[in-house]
């Protein structure tokens, strides 16, 4: 700027100068402050003011003085914000418009008094305040510039009033303007240093952010090299089959393990597809596999591999399908691990199982599996079969609350817990009950179960029913007893008595001596036909003595019974009366008629004298049978014997029957017999009144007799 | 003086056969009973020395006899011995166990007989 540039009628030459040395400077220099400071100070000298000052207004619309110069007898505001309500807003617009203002004296001028004294405060008493506006670049060629007010360029009298020239104000205006300029060009100046600073900083950033990348990929390469690294070393060293397919199950890699193991070598292998090396009905289900991969991404199947010497192998192939970005198949992962070993120890176990199961359900003995709490893992069907309980019944229960008779719980439970804990009592016998309550004794070969560790967790035992057996031992050791008693009464008595001769205690010759003789050889005889009668019935129940059958008529039977005991009737004063019939039985003629005897000799011995023993025989056509029946009319047989009669050494009374020097085993041999007939015999009978013994055998055919007088026989 | 014993047996050729002994061996008096019934009768009303008791007998056995005799205040002080087929060393352990004074088997010879009986019961002083 020069001073051409200020219209010469209406400005001093030292403003003039003022102004033209301020433009200078301002296209000069880029620093405000100093600019701003050298023209308040020029302010003030030129126009000789108290105080000159910069006010900037804040986006409030409070504001500072920004810079000031002040006489030495006037106090400074500098930096003071002002805040003041009583500034007087009214002045914004028009200042913002351009206008300027100037009081003369503050002390008469129009204001409100807030403000005067807002002034006076400041000791001012005439102020000239000239706007400072900002021309801001205009958004587009044909608006017009936008203006900002940015703030004020004041002048204030302070020591007297001042009637302000207009050419004080026009200068003091076109230094604002002048201001304005030096303003917009620093802040844009600060704006173009801040967009600088900002672009430094972005390059800075940027540059940074490049090193970060950088670093990241440098690293992602490591990483991925490591990873292709590993991969490649498990791919190489894994002990399952590994291959990489194409989407269409091409083979494009394969492990060395799945080369050395197929046999086939890895260009036999690769360029081929996975089917192609498996079993026919393999490939049928792969290609099914292969659909199912797919749609799912992954499925895992077993599959025989057919090596290149024709051996399969088991294979669990898991297949794993890998996409690409778009999501089409692009590769497919497959791990096949060879499970031949596993599968072939699989089917022996299987069939090892299948055997023992097969064992356990068809065993013909008790087996059961304990829990250590003592409750029911496993029974067979054989248990089930036994106690008539179902499997629902018994497993989980309590084994001795729910098995056990009360009265043996507690003694078995405590063998139960020797077993779990010392391994004692492999054989033990005890009672179970059935679901019904029969009572069963089992005996019992007990194994401890031991889990990890051995420590026990249950017992396995297997048992056998031994009920019926242990009731015939005891049978046995009660018939032993009876045979023992029988057999030593007789014994005592004979050698006794031959004791008591022998040794001269009693005199042979005397009466006792001959009773003792008598007594001795009646016991004798007793002893004689008991072990007579006991070999008989031996022979009779071993099948020893075999039976000669034919057809006898009922009637010769019947004679030749009646005639061998009549004359021991007649001894008893008892009358034998005989009902025949005209039939044939198919019998031994021997063993019947001593079945007759037997029966007779009963009847007679148990009769009183003068009564009559009946024998008859009826034909039961219908089912041809011969029944028979020997009918007495003596004391009669309690009904609770009436089973046991037949029964060895089982008399109504052996003292009594002793006495009629029976042994005990007659009916026994009789039953025998009778039964080897296929026939039956029980007895009737009345206390009292008497008793009727009945028997049936097979009816037999007439048979004309043959030419030496022998009728037809048969051994049976 | 004579001891008094009672015989209980239901086989009378046994029983006589004894009593033969115990009088011609050891000079004792006898009683005799054929039931066990009869011989808790005879030896409440008798009072024997001892009493010879068979096991084996119909109805009421020689141990239910035995039971009932050991029952009865009257009874219950009298020794007993049993006299028994039974071979069994076992069976004859059982028997001994009952509070008797022993046991003695068939058959038996006659001194024997007596001695065992002495032996049992404390009389050979």
């Amino acid at each position: 700027m020069t001073a051409e540039d200020f219209p010469a009628s209406e400005v001093m030459p030292e403003t003039f100068q003022l102004l033209a040395r301020i433009a200078l400077r301002i296209r000069q220099s880029l620093d405000l402050d100093e600019i701003l400071n050298e023209t308040v100070a020029q302010v003030r000298e030129l126009l000789d003011v108290d105080r000159a000052l910069v006010y900037r207004f804040h986006p409030d619309w409070s504001g500072s003085v920004a810079v000031e110069s002040v006489t030495e007898t006037t106090h400074s505001i500098l930096d003071r914000v002002i805040t003041d309500p009583c500034f007087e807003k009214a002045w914004f617009d028009p200042h913002r418009r351009g206008r300027t203002r100037a009081i003369k004296d503050i002390r008469v001028a129009q204001m409100s008094e807030c403000y005067r004294e807002f002034l006076a405060s400041f000791q001012v008493r005439a102020n000239l305040a000239v706007p400072i506006i900002l021309s801001l670049p205009a958004p587009n060629l044909e608006s017009p510039n936008p203006e900002r007010l940015w703030g004020l360029l004041i002048a204030h009298q302070c020591d007297r009033p001042r009637q302000w020239k207009s050419q004080d104000i026009e200068f003091l205006e076109q230094l604002a303007t002048q201001v304005a300029i030096a303003i917009h060009q620093s802040e844009l100046l600060r704006q173009t240093q801040r967009e600088l600073e900002e672009r430094k900083q972005a390059e800075v950033a940027l540059q940074q952010l490049n090193q970060k990348l950088e670093s990241r990929v440098e690293q992602r390469n490591v990483a991925l090299q490591e990873s292709e690294r590993r991969f490649r070393s498990f791919f190489e060293s894994a002990p399952d089959f590994l291959y990489v397919l194409d989407s269409r199950g091409i083979i494009e890699q394969v492990n060395p393990v799945a080369v050395e193991k197929s046999g086939y070598t890895e260009a036999e292998l690769i360029g081929r597809c996975l089917g192609e090396f498996l079993t026919p009905e393999g490939r049928e289900l792969g290609q099914q596999q292969f659909a199912t991969l797919i749609e799912k991404g992954s499925v895992r199947q077993e599959f025989d591999f057919v090596c290149k010497d024709g051996r399969r192998l088991v294979m669990d192939s898991s297949s794993s399908l890998v996409r690409d970005e778009s999501g089409s198949p692009d590769y497919i992962l497959v791990v096949q691990r060879d499970i031949s070993d596993r599968k072939a120890a699989e089917a022996v176990l299987h069939e090892s199982n299948r055997r023992w199961q097969t064992l356990l359900d068809n065993v013909q003995l008790i087996v059961i599996g304990l829990h250590k709490d003592g409750t029911v893992e496993y029974v067979n069907p054989f248990f089930l079969k036994l106690t008539g309980y179902d499997r629902s019944d018994i497993l989980g229960q309590d084994w001795f609350g729910t098995v056990l008779p009360q009265y043996q719980t507690a003694q078995v439970y405590q063998v139960f817990q020797e077993i779990l804990t010392q391994n004692l009592h492999p054989h033990y016998q005890n009672s179970i009950l059935t679901k019904s309550g029969e009572e069963r004794i089992i005996a019992w070969n007990n194994t401890r179960l031991q889990g990890m560790g051995g420590k026990a967790v249950g017992t396995l035992s297997i048992g056998e029913d031994v009920t019926e057996r242990y009731a015939i031992s005891r049978m046995k050791d009660e018939f032993t007893a009876v045979v023992s008693h029988e057999l030593r009464t007789p014994l005592t008595a004979i050698h006794g008595g031959l004791n008591l001769l022998s040794t001269g205690l009693v005199d042979a010759s005397g009466d006792r001596g001959e009773h003792i003789i008598q007594i001795a050889a009646s016991s004798t005889e007793r002893l004689v036909r008991l072990v007579n009668d006991i070999l008989e019935l031996e022979r009779l129940e071993s099948g020893k003595i075999q039976l000669v059958k034919e057809s006898i008529k009922v009637s010769a039977l019947l004679q030749q019974a009646t005639e061998q005991m009549q004359v021991i009737a007649n001894r008893a004063g008892v009358t034998l009366e005989v009902f025949d019939i005209n039939a044939y039985c198919w019998v031994d003629r021997d063993r019947m008629t001593q079945v007759l005897i037997n029966l007779l000799g009963n009847a007679i011995e148990f009769s009183a004298r003068g009564s009559t023993v009946c024998l008859s025989a009826t034909l039961m056509d219908a089912v041809g049978t011969i029944w028979f029946e020997v009918r007495d009319r003596g004391r009669g047989i309690p009904a609770d014997k009436l089973e046991t009669i037949f029964e060895r050494f089982h008399q109504v009374d052996a003292s009594d029957s002793r006495k009629k020097g029976g042994t005990g085993l007659g009916l026994a041999i009789c039953r025998s017999i009778v039964e080897q007939h296929g026939g039956q015999i029980w007895a009737h009978s009345t206390l009292g009144v008497g008793s009727s013994f009945y028997f049936t055998v097979p009816q037999g055919e007439e048979a004309p007799e043959s030419g030496d007088g022998e009728m037809e026989k048969r051994v049976e | 003086m004579s001891k008094q014993i009672l015989i209980v047996d239901d086989d009378d050729a046994v029983r006589e056969i004894v009593q033969y002994c115990l009088e011609a061996a050891a000079g004792w008096e006898v009683l005799m009973a054929a039931s066990g019934r009869e011989g808790l009768a005879v030896a409440r009303s008798q009072q024997p020395d001892a009493i010879l008791l068979d096991v084996m007998m119909p109805d009421m056995d020689g141990l239910e006899t035995l039971r009932q005799l050991q029952g009865d205040k009257t009874t219950q002080d009298i020794p007993t011995i049993l006299l028994t087929a039974k071979a069994r060393i076992g069976d004859r352990q059982q028997l001994q166990s009952l509070g008797v004074a022993g046991t003695i088997s068939k058959p038996f010879e006659a001194v024997s007989l007596v001695e065992q009986v002495r032996s049992l019961l404390h009389w050979d002083e």
